[in-house]
């Protein structure tokens, strides 16, 4: 059978001690393979970002069990887990998380600057992404004079740039309209599938699920696939 | 590199600015130095240019060469005294002189040498005292005050006049230009010494002896004399003083600015440490940044600081001391870095969870 690429079983995350204890996690457990796009989706407080953050090595889980093609990922070090998501793991943010003096090339180059790629490499790398984007035209601009749209095709180009095995996306249709939201996810579902990689995209936009491949629905922390 | 040249890039002003308050501090800091070194020297170099070994000023004088007087028989007793292997009386007097044809009275110390000594200035121009003994050598800066070789210079309070035979170079003293004449001269100027002189400049051995055998005299090294003129060492502490605040004012500075930049960055760096950014590449980078500015405006204020020498040559006293400069450079660099450290802390405790929870 085929090793999926993210893979939790029975995580659970509590914040606080004692009789202050919540439980943002209840034993979550399900799988997601490579070409696949999973929504995820619930009201907020149920425990999505709490999920993503533990998916993307932001955060331990309290227990349970964390592979990311097949490695054991929920007991690693700061320092391992800082470098786990800078190799293997592309992050896609809500609408601001460009940084503000970079140009669109530059945050693109930036992760191969922080990857140790010689410079012509990246920037070759980081070329063909933003032309796949369709950003070749506004890459030298400053994200401040871009779209929201614009600067989530960028974000995606800067996600894609170390050739990850797991995309996440946090809701990043956030302040975008209704059909710039949807052209985004699109083209994110085209580059998970044709590069193969897992996805999870976190969103409230109940609108957008029928792009993905599945979709897990959270709810007071309980993981529903639907 | 990266990041930082770029930040600096797309924020030219805001680094400008910061440029420009260390390259102020940078350059008050350099012409407080120099201005410091210009006085000492003007008060000082006189003195500091014989090369005595000990000096012998009367007890109770306190350093003071106005205020000691020595007598015939004790410089005498102290020519003859184990372990000096040369012994120069001289006398310094404080006074004024205006030139012959002039009414402008300048300040000045007079000096009385035995011509022929080691206590004898070397001349730039003219002729020393060894060839004119009649004659005054004049310091330079008396000579950039108009007075030339061949003008006859009338002393005050007396109206006695000499003419001026040479030019020496290095040789103020209390901030006044300095005037050298012979022993037998420096008598005729001022009739009341009644043949004493203010002090023995001595070359030997185990000199700190000496008043254990002649009576009525201290040692004192060419330092103790420079520190005891009045104010001498209360100015010294002053600009010191000062200069020490500004290093602070400039570490402050450039650790405010540096601090309110990174609290304002703090959800783009988490951003940056989610992607995988470690702090060292985000710490590594703030410190580049401020070490680059502190050069600029460390640059900035040596040029400052050293173009204001030639502007300054014989108006305010100021002297430029390479090596001071660049103490004080390292010093500010060290400052600069010293300054981001709290901003580093900041750095190191950005959770790159905000990235995902910056709307709670």
């Amino acid at each position: 059978m085929m090793t999926p690429i993210l893979s939790l079983n029975q995580v659970r995350r509590d914040y606080g001690d004692g009789a202050a204890r919540i439980t943002a996690l209840h034993n979550a457990t399900f799988e997601v393979y490579a070409g696949e796009l999973i929504a995820l989706v619930g009201p907020s407080g149920s425990g999505k970002s709490t999920l993503l953050s533990i998916a993307g090595a932001l955060l331990q889980p309290s227990s349970g069990e964390v592979r990311l093609a097949g490695d054991t990922i929920g007991n690693l070090d700061n320092a391992a887990r800082t470098r786990l998501r800078l190799e293997r793991i592309g992050f896609i943010f809500q609408a601001s998380n460009l940084i503000s003096f970079l140009t669109g090339r530059e945050q693109v180059q930036w992760i191969g600057k922080l990857l140790g790629l010689p410079d012509d490499e990246a920037n070759q790398r980081g070329d063909r992404l933003l032309e796949e984007l369709g950003m070749t035209r506004r890459a030298n601009h400053y994200p401040q004079e871009m779209s929201g749209g614009e600067r989530q095709r960028i974000a995606i180009a800067r996600a894609l740039m170390n050739e990850p095995e797991l995309i996440l996306a946090d809701e990043p249709t956030a302040s975008l309209d209704g059909a710039r939201g949807r052209q985004v996810v699109e083209l994110l579902a085209t580059e998970v599938h044709s590069r193969n990689t897992a996805g999870i995209l976190v969103t409230h936009d109940e609108r957008l699920i029928d792009v993905c491949d599945r979709v897990l629905r959270i709810a007071d922390g309980q993981v529903i696939e639907i | 590199m990266f990041l930082a040249l770029r930040e600096f890039r797309h924020a030219k002003m805001r680094y400008a600015l910061i440029t420009l308050v260390i390259a102020m501090v940078a350059s008050l800091v350099f012409i407080l130095s120099a201005l410091a070194n210009g006085l000492a020297a003007g008060s000082s170099e006189a003195v500091e240019a014989i090369h005595a070994d000990r000096f012998a000023v009367a007890t109770g004088s306190e350093y003071s060469l106005d205020r000691s007087r020595i007598s015939p028989e004790t410089a005498q007793a102290i020519v003859a005294a184990n372990g000096v292997s040369d012994a120069q009386p001289f006398t310094t007097v404080v006074g004024s002189v205006h030139k012959l044809d002039e009414t402008e009275l300048i300040g000045v110390s007079v000096i009385g040498v035995t011509p022929d000594t080691f206590l004898e200035p070397g001349v730039v121009s003219g002729e020393s005292l060894r060839d004119r003994p009649d004659g005054i050598v004049i310091d330079q800066s008396l000579a950039n005050r108009g007075v030339k070789i061949g003008d006859t210079l009338i002393f005050e309070p007396g109206g006695i006049g000499l003419a001026v035979v040479g030019i020496t170079d290095g040789h103020q003293y209390r901030l006044a230009p300095t005037l050298f004449v012979s022993l037998d001269e420096i008598a005729n100027l001022q009739p009341d010494l009644d043949g004493n002189v203010s002090a023995v400049a001595i070359r030997g051995e185990n000199l700190d002896t000496l008043p254990d055998h002649v009576d009525g005299i201290q040692m004192a090294s060419a330092r103790d004399i420079v520190e005891h003129l009045p104010g001498y060492t209360e100015q010294n502490m002053t600009l010191t003083l000062i200069q020490l605040f500004l290093v602070v004012i400039a570490a402050l500075v450039i650790a405010a600015f540096f601090f309110i930049l990174t609290l304002q960055k703090m959800q783009e760096l988490g951003v940056m440490k989610a992607l995988g950014a470690t702090t060292w590449v985000l710490a590594r980078a703030l410190m580049i940044q401020s070490l680059i500015l502190a050069a600029i405006g460390i640059l900035i204020g040596i040029v400052v600081g050293d173009s204001l020498w030639y502007a300054a040559e014989g108006v305010v006293p100021y002297k430029v001391q390479w090596q001071q400069m660049l103490t004080y450079s390292a010093l500010l660099l060290l400052v600069a870095a010293v300054g981001t450290l709290l901003s580093l802390i900041r750095i190191a405790r950005v959770d790159p969870l905000d990235a995902i929870n910056r709307a709670n």
